[in-house]
């Protein structure tokens, strides 16, 4: 009792005292402890803080914090001084480039010069035989850097993930994480309202074929980073989404995200145009491709069922029933097998890549000629699709691409 | 017991990083304002004033502390007895079921003076830099940064990054606090050399399996429950705020006693004209001169 009506006492006189207190006056009650407890604040260190009113247990009562004068130069004047030197230094570098500059000019006769140009006339009027590139005499700009925008005077850095040296990009990835966090909380907190999942309309609702944003166009949001952060920003992103309360934060989301509009339709593609040839006939050209071989095709659409590779008629250039099988699927889809005439070209690769390459050239050039419906049954038929597969190298060591050589135990 | 912990936990380099870090700043008592002449201010008692950096608890951090508080937090919980660093021993209570228990009575003075230098830094404007590396906590982490206008550095670090910068137009922080000392490969993290390397001052928590010598300002803690690192988060956090708000609060009276101070001078000088008019009195010479100098001086412009 005794020792809290002595601080009630100093509380008053220091009161009465305010305006003559410089800085703020904050008075405390100073650690209230029972006669059980440690002290908190040793014997020594209340000494050292200049004989402050004390318990029996050497400690402080009230204080009055009295607050030193706050200055930047504290921590700034040091670095107030570098950056006025760097600035004189860089400024000094800066003129002497630019005196450089012009003397070069002055000497080739040119009013403005590229990089590039300078470099080679610096070649010739300071000759070298130095082998080392870096060696050799060069004209370059200042190597101190302007002072960035991105500091302030005081050099404080604006961005709280500055020393990071990825700032926006991890910005993006905290933000993210926050809302994991969320959502994941959120989940915890449902499933202790006895819901275990959400609705399934709020849960399909991610059915929307949304992908994360591309690197590009994440790049433009970030700065430049490594496909490597970009798949772990991927990954967050897709850990997320999958979640299966992330539709509460949908629309924070879905601005990461791109979408497919399947409504549009699909962007036309070069098809082949119409031609008439001398005797009125009309006809179609276009090209195809498997493995090495290249195929063109001509087809008229009335004619007697006439089919030519290479000049010569189709049964004589492939002997074989299973490749004219495969250059006729697309007419023989269609029915037009007997109504039409093929002249076809077909170079490299073999007889039956050739034939898929015709193939594939043919069923093009029929597009211009039938209607929607078979067009989609071509397509269904995969008479339009390129073969990308082609000849895998042979390896050293092995006798072909996969095949080994003969194991032996010796 | 808590003497004998402080005095035994004050090894060289923490001493000097501190006198090192605010000694462009030593204020004594009898000049707390800058001012020269303090003689016209009377004080209540002149016992009642603090050196603010010779004061244990400047910004009153210990009244937040309670051991209950921690206990609670499960700060007191340390690694398995076997992964023990030795220089840990003297902040271990004891070993349960082969547990290492924290010495809440030793953390407690240790996480003041902690607070205590946080605060301190803040107030004089510096950049304080939050650290770990476990990736359950970086988002938390991060976020408590933003909310106090400071500095974090959760991520990948980069070799270098303090010691071997290519620009000089931002300052380093000036004081790293550590969530957690170790990164993943369970060794000392190695932005902890770069700071001592500069001289930075760093506080750390340190766990049972953590070199307690290679921080200034440790507290030895549980660094791996969450409850207990955001505990301790969370005092940091509130130690760099009242920090900044006294430095907010004394720059704003600063500016005040500036703004009177201009006044009066311009009161004083207005009083001293008056004086000096009333002491000149009808004697209206004065001004008159220069009238009579100027057109003398245009005529010879003119004739020549």
């Amino acid at each position: 009792m005794a020792a809290t009506r002595e601080v009630a006492l100093l509380v008053g006189q220091i009161h009465k005292h305010k305006p003559l207190i410089r800085c703020s006056l904050i008075i405390q009650k100073y650690c209230m402890c029972t006669g059980s407890q440690q002290p908190q604040l040793t014997h020594r260190e209340v000494q050292r803080s200049g004989g402050i009113v004390t318990n029996k247990y050497g400690e402080p009562l009230a204080v009055e914090l009295v607050l030193p004068k706050p200055s930047l130069k504290n921590y700034c004047a040091d670095f107030e001084e570098e950056l006025k030197q760097h600035e004189i230094k860089y400024a000094h570098q800066l003129a002497q480039y630019k005196k450089a500059r012009g003397h070069l000019q002055n000497i080739i006769g040119l009013k403005q010069m590229s990089t590039l140009n300078r470099n080679r006339s610096l070649k010739n009027l300071f000759p070298s035989g130095l082998f080392e590139p870096k060696a050799r005499p060069m004209f370059r700009k200042p190597f101190l850097k302007p002072i960035r925008s991105s500091v302030r005077t005081d050099g404080r850095p604006s961005h709280y993930l500055f020393y990071t040296s990825k700032p926006r990009y991890y910005e993006v990835m905290n933000a993210i994480a926050l809302k994991l966090e969320h959502i994941q909380r959120y989940e915890e907190f449902m499933v202790s309202q006895g819901i275990s999942k959400p609705s399934s309309e709020a849960m399909m609702s991610w059915a929307d074929g949304g992908r994360p944003m591309t690197l590009k166009t994440f790049q433009k949001k970030c700065g430049h980073i490594s496909t490597q952060d970009y798949l772990r920003f991927v990954l967050l992103l897709q850990k997320t989404v999958v979640q299966p309360y992330s539709y509460i934060h949908r629309d924070w989301i879905n601005q990461f995200r791109r979408f497919f509009d399947r409504t549009r339709p699909p962007k036309d593609k070069k098809e082949p145009k119409i031609h008439v040839d001398e005797k009125g006939r009309q006809y179609s050209v276009a090209e195809g491709k498997k493995k090495t071989s290249l195929a063109r095709v001509k087809l008229f659409v009335k004619g007697t069922g006439e089919v030519t590779v290479n000049g010569k008629p189709m049964v004589a250039y492939f002997p074989k029933a299973l490749d004219r099988e495969q250059l006729l699927s697309p007419l023989d889809v269609t029915k037009k097998l007997t109504t039409t005439d093929v002249e076809a070209e077909a170079i490299l690769g073999g007889h039956r890549s050739q034939a898929r390459a015709i193939r594939i050239a043919l069923s093009k050039c029929l597009t211009v000629f039938v209607s929607e419906e078979e067009r989609e049954m071509l397509r269904l038929a995969g008479l339009f699709k390129r073969d990308s597969r082609i000849r895998e190298r042979k390896k050293p060591g092995q006798k072909k691409a996969r095949k080994k050589h003969t194991w032996k135990r010796r | 017991m808590a003497a004998l912990m402080l005095s035994r936990h004050s090894p060289w380099r923490v001493s000097y990083v501190a006198t090192r870090c605010l000694s462009s700043a030593p204020l004594p008592a009898q000049k707390l304002d800058g001012s020269t002449d303090t003689g016209d201010i009377k004080r209540p008692s002149q016992s009642l004033l603090v050196d603010p950096l010779k004061h244990p608890d400047y910004f009153c951090m210990n009244e937040l502390l309670s051991i209950e508080d921690m206990f609670k937090a499960r700060v007191h919980l340390g690694h398995k007895k076997k992964v023990r660093n030795r220089f840990m021993t003297n902040y271990i209570y004891g070993t349960r079921l082969g547990m290492d228990v924290i010495d809440l009575n030793a953390t407690k003075p240790l996480l003041r003076r902690a607070l205590n230098f946080t605060a301190h830094v803040a107030y004089r404007g510096g950049i304080i830099m939050f650290m770990t590396r476990r990736a359950e906590f970086i988002a938390s982490v991060e976020k408590a940064a933003l909310d106090v206008k400071e500095y974090a550095h959760c991520r990948y670090w980069r070799g270098g990054t303090l010691t071997n910068r290519t620009r000089f137009d931002y300052r380093l922080p000036d004081l790293v606090i550590f969530l957690q000392t170790q990164n993943f490969a369970a060794s000392p993290h190695r932005a902890i050399i770069e700071c001592s390397k500069f001289m930075i001052p760093t506080s750390g928590v340190v766990d049972t399996n953590c070199d307690p010598r290679l921080i200034s300002f440790p507290v030895p803690a549980n660094d791996d429950t969450p409850s207990s690192v955001h505990y301790l988060l969370s005092l940091y956090k509130i130690a760099i705020w009242r920090g900044k708000q006294a430095r907010k609060l004394a720059l704003d009276q600063m500016e005040e006693r500036e703004k009177t101070k201009k006044v009066e001078e311009v009161q004083t000088s207005e009083k001293l004209e008056k004086t000096a008019t009333k002491s000149v009195g009808g004697s209206g010479n004065v001004p008159d001169k220069p009238q009579k100098k100027k057109p003398t001086f245009i005529q010879k412009k003119g004739s020549k």
